[in-house]
């Protein structure tokens, strides 16, 4: 090798590096949330719902949590005991101090069909519960609950997030499965408040691409995911087609068919979760399908790679410190 | 010495003061109710029901033990398992030595059952964990499926429970009236009624069920639950006498057990007694009569500004025949049952009906939280009878019913691009003599006769029409956008002739102007029921007597 090829493989040479840091202090771990099987009636068995767990980039799942669940979603942070992890489910807010060995509903009789839990981060004892019948909120971490966002009543809510990167602190909630949030909240004194209506969108959505996003889209990811950046590249489920988004080089006529491309074959089914994590470069794609499993993109096309027959209804890839993988 | 005229007076005032329960017995006899348990233990089927009878009666009680412990292994069907189960273990709990009580527990401990999301999938979840807490108390949240402690699990279901006490008897069931499901509410009270220890949600229990069998006792018509129904079955909706709530009608009001369900097993052991007056309103059909019940919808998720919606349920009823609505549109996801015509005597299918084939992810999405368009392709997909055009339950939000008496008028705005456009009517054969002449037309006339009754179906609007001949039944088969029609029953020929009352039958019209006559104040408004809505009471009325169910002061009063 000469010196003068040195510059050339520099980038390599970093990538390498921080991968191999990464690895040693941090660590990736997937959460898939099984909402039933294609057979599932209430009554049945059923077999496989509820949360599993990868610490493997989805190479093998764990379930974690009560078997019999119906479940939609789940979130999870770092307390000073662990990881404490926390299920949307059917029978209301599931919680676990320890990685999920043990658990807890939180919630009574008055909270049902809970599709989203959304935990602050910057203040874990505050929880959002995104319900069929309305949104709750929690600021004991899950003792008591209250109703909260007066504007939503008892509107059906999808999903709730909180995005990391927001001051004040921001919580968008949707009212059905489209992507961009109907209402959205900042706290004040522990209270919701609505954001003005003419101010809702002040804050882009996952991408800058949003009005290309078909209506019945029901997953998409910014990569890297988490973040709201206009940077972001875009990749989402039409149904049960996966497209990803391109950057045309030139042309002003450009259709939202020309910024999107097809990623591999169809699935066998919707494709209703898809999550992007970092085990290679740039990234690897998982699709959570609705009634065939997970499926990962190879080079091959889309390839199964666990909970067969699952109906997944999300994914989440979490990056903890070591110490916190427990 | 106490005076005649004062002794008259204190026996006046026990006749019309607080009574209890056990004091009114009527119904099944103890010989009655042994038959129906050793009936019940020739059922080898492995479920808590048929080990409990073979338990009691002492029939083949090795194969009973080793189901028992085949079916603690093995736990599934959420509620639908520990409903039975916890019948079992209270009913059977002299039986069960301190092992299998620990396999129980073990059960609850380590078992999580889905709660469900409907009316009836609650009460038997919180009636199990209620009486599970009251059993095992003190155990930390470690001990309980749901982390819970045994105090916290007490508290909530026992919430719960007075919650959906409270709600039904002053603002109306969300599952209501409903053949299929009735005995799901039955035997979740029946076992709180006889082993709660607390007296008061005893009370409430046994209450609970007066206030259900008095809400069927009405609309009960020789064996069949007539009219409109939340949830119907497919067997049930042509064939009423099949219905699973006949078996506890017969039970309670017939001393019979022609159709027997397993859950009859716990009814012969249980201490509760269906009181005279409600056998007795089952049973007055003298006089034909017109009832008002006001009810409420399934929760809605999507697509309605309220969670539940009222429903206007009418219900015409005479001895030999009745006919019963609600106003149309979607009350209830994939098993409502709008409107019928149904008669009495022997003989299967004795009931007419009609619905709009109606199927969506418009519906699913209004009643259940997933994707609505994953939920219509799976649904179509694995439950082909949802999707048919040819089926027989459903409501639909193109039809709008108003019912005056025993007169009904139906009328659909279907919209292009739905899914089926065409309205279906149910006639049986065996009810209708010998000719169903076709639809030539408008203003054509189907007349369906029996004996000296005559039922009259008259189509003011359709673009077409088809009879299919199927095998119990003829299919009338409206076509087009905008169908019309009126049925009147129980027209008595030996007083009438055809033509004078044809000609007085309610039109379109005039049935639409009945619409304000809805008593919406009232949850019942019957001859034998009434409750103003909001109140908490239930006054039953029959040849005399009077029984006021008070939900209020817990408390029952009958003159």
């Amino acid at each position: 090798m000469r010196c003068s090829d040195l510059p050339k493989i520099y980038p390599l040479l970093l990538i390498l590096l921080l991968t191999a840091a990464c690895s040693t202090t941090r660590s990736q771990t997937l959460y898939t949330v099984v909402l039933g099987n294609q057979n599932h009636v209430v009554g049945s068995s059923t077999l496989e719902s509820g949360l599993f767990v990868s610490h493997d980039q989805g190479e093998s799942w764990e379930q974690l949590g009560p078997r019999n669940l119906k479940a939609y979603d789940m979130d999870a942070v770092i307390s000073e005991r662990g990881r404490v992890l926390y299920i949307a489910a059917g029978n209301g807010v599931h919680r676990s101090l320890d990685s999920g060995k043990t658990w807890k509903i939180l919630t009574d009789w008055r909270i049902t069909e809970v599709l989203d839990i959304a935990v602050d981060q910057e203040n874990p004892g505050y929880l959002y519960a995104a319900t069929a019948f309305g949104l709750w909120q929690s600021v004991d971490s899950g003792e008591s609950w209250k109703r909260a966002g007066d504007s939503l009543g008892h509107r059906y809510i999808y999903r709730v997030e909180l995005p990391s990167h927001t001051y004040p602190r921001r919580l968008y909630v949707y009212t059905d499965q489209r992507q961009s949030p109907s209402h959205e909240f900042f706290m004040r004194d522990g209270a919701l408040v609505e954001v003005d209506a003419d101010d809702l969108r002040a804050v882009p959505p996952v991408n800058s691409y949003d009005s290309c996003l078909w209506s019945d889209a029901y997953a998409v990811v910014g990569l890297n995911p988490g973040t709201r950046s206009l940077m972001t590249e875009t990749v989402y489920a039409d149904s049960a087609q996966v497209y990803r988004q391109s950057f045309p080089s030139s042309g002003f006529e450009m259709t939202c068919r020309d910024l999107f491309v097809p990623l591999g074959d169809p699935l066998p089914s919707p494709v209703h979760a898809l999550v992007g994590i970092r085990d290679r470069w740039p990234y690897r794609l998982i699709a959570g399908t609705f009634g065939d499993g997970l499926f990962t993109l190879e080079k091959e096309g889309w390839v199964e790679t666990g909970l067969p027959g699952a109906q997944v209804w999300s994914i989440r890839a979490f990056y903890y410190p070591m110490e916190a993988n427990r | 010495m106490k005076s005649p005229a004062r002794l008259t007076f204190l026996l006046v005032l026990l006749l019309a003061g607080s009574v209890d329960m056990a004091a009114q017995p009527a119904g099944p006899d103890e010989d009655f109710r042994q038959q129906a348990l050793e009936h019940i233990a020739r059922n080898d089927a492995r479920n808590f029901h048929f080990v409990a009878a073979k338990l009691r009666t002492g029939r083949d009680t090795a194969l009973a033990w080793r189901q028992l412990d085949s079916l603690l292994d093995a736990p599934t069907g959420d509620m639908f398992w520990t409903y039975p189960a916890t019948a079992f273990y209270f009913y059977c709990n002299d039986l069960l030595d301190d092992s299998l009580k620990s396999r129980f527990r073990q059960v609850w401990k380590s078992w999580t059952p889905y709660r469900g999301d409907t009316e009836n999938h609650f009460l038997m979840y919180y009636e199990t964990l209620y009486l599970m807490a009251q059993e095992w108390p003190g155990l930390p949240g470690s001990e309980w499926f749901n982390g819970k402690s045994s105090a916290e699990n007490y508290r909530e279901a026992e919430e719960y429970l007075d919650h959906w006490i409270d709600e039904t008897v002053t603002l109306g069931q969300t599952e209501w009236d409903s053949p299929r499901y009735f005995y799901f509410y039955v035997l979740p009270l029946l076992t709180l009624y006889d082993h709660a220890d607390d007296p008061r949600m005893r009370k409430r229990a046994g209450m609970m069920l007066e206030y259900l069998l008095a809400d069927y006792a009405v609309d009960y018509l020789d064996g069949r639950y007539v009219g409109a129904h939340s949830r119907d079955g497919d067997g049930s909706v042509i064939d009423p006498l099949n219905a699973e709530a006949r078996s506890w009608s017969d039970f309670y009001w017939e001393d019979s057990l022609s159709l027997i369900l397993p859950d009859l097993a716990f009814g012969a052991m249980s201490e509760f007694r269906s009181p005279g007056i409600i056998r007795d309103i089952a049973h007055d059909r003298d006089s034909s009569f017109t009832s008002y019940e006001l009810k409420r919808s399934r929760a809605k998720m999507r697509y309605s500004e309220e969670i539940f919606t009222p429903v206007y349920r009418t219900t015409w009823i005479s001895s030999r025949c009745a006919i019963g609505s609600i106003q149309g549109g979607l009350q209830q996801p994939i098993q409502q049952h709008s409107w019928d015509i149904t008669f009495s005597g022997a003989g299967e299918n004795g009931t007419i009906f009609g619905l709009h084939p109606y199927a969506s992810g418009y519906e699913l999405g209004m009643f259940f939280p997933e994707e609505p368009e994953l939920m219509e392709a799976g649904i179509l997909g694995s439950k082909a009878s949802y999707g048919s055009p040819d089926k027989w339950v459903g409501g639909s939000p193109f039809e709008e019913i108003r019912q005056h008496g025993r007169s009904l008028f139906a009328h659909y705005v279907i919209p292009e691009g739905t899914r089926f456009g065409h309205v279906d009517i149910y006639v049986p054969k065996n009810r209708a003599g010998a000719v169903v002449p076709p639809l030539l037309g408008r203003w054509q006339h189907h007349l369906i006769m029996k004996g000296g009754l005559e039922t009259v179906l008259r189509v003011d609007r359709c673009d077409s029409s088809d009879i299919f001949d199927e095998e119990r039944n003829w299919r009338l088969r409206l076509y087009g956008g905008a169908i019309d029609y009126t049925v009147i029953t129980g027209i008595d020929l030996e007083h009438h002739t055809r033509e004078s009352t044809y000609d007085s039958i309610a039109t379109a019209d005039s049935l639409l102007a009945h619409r304000a006559e809805f008593p919406v104040e009232y949850l019942f408004l019957t001859p034998h029921l009434k409750s103003k809505a909001g109140s908490g009471l239930l006054e039953m009325y029959c040849h005399g007597r009077r029984r006021v169910l008070d939900f209020v002061r817990n408390e029952i009063r009958e003159e």
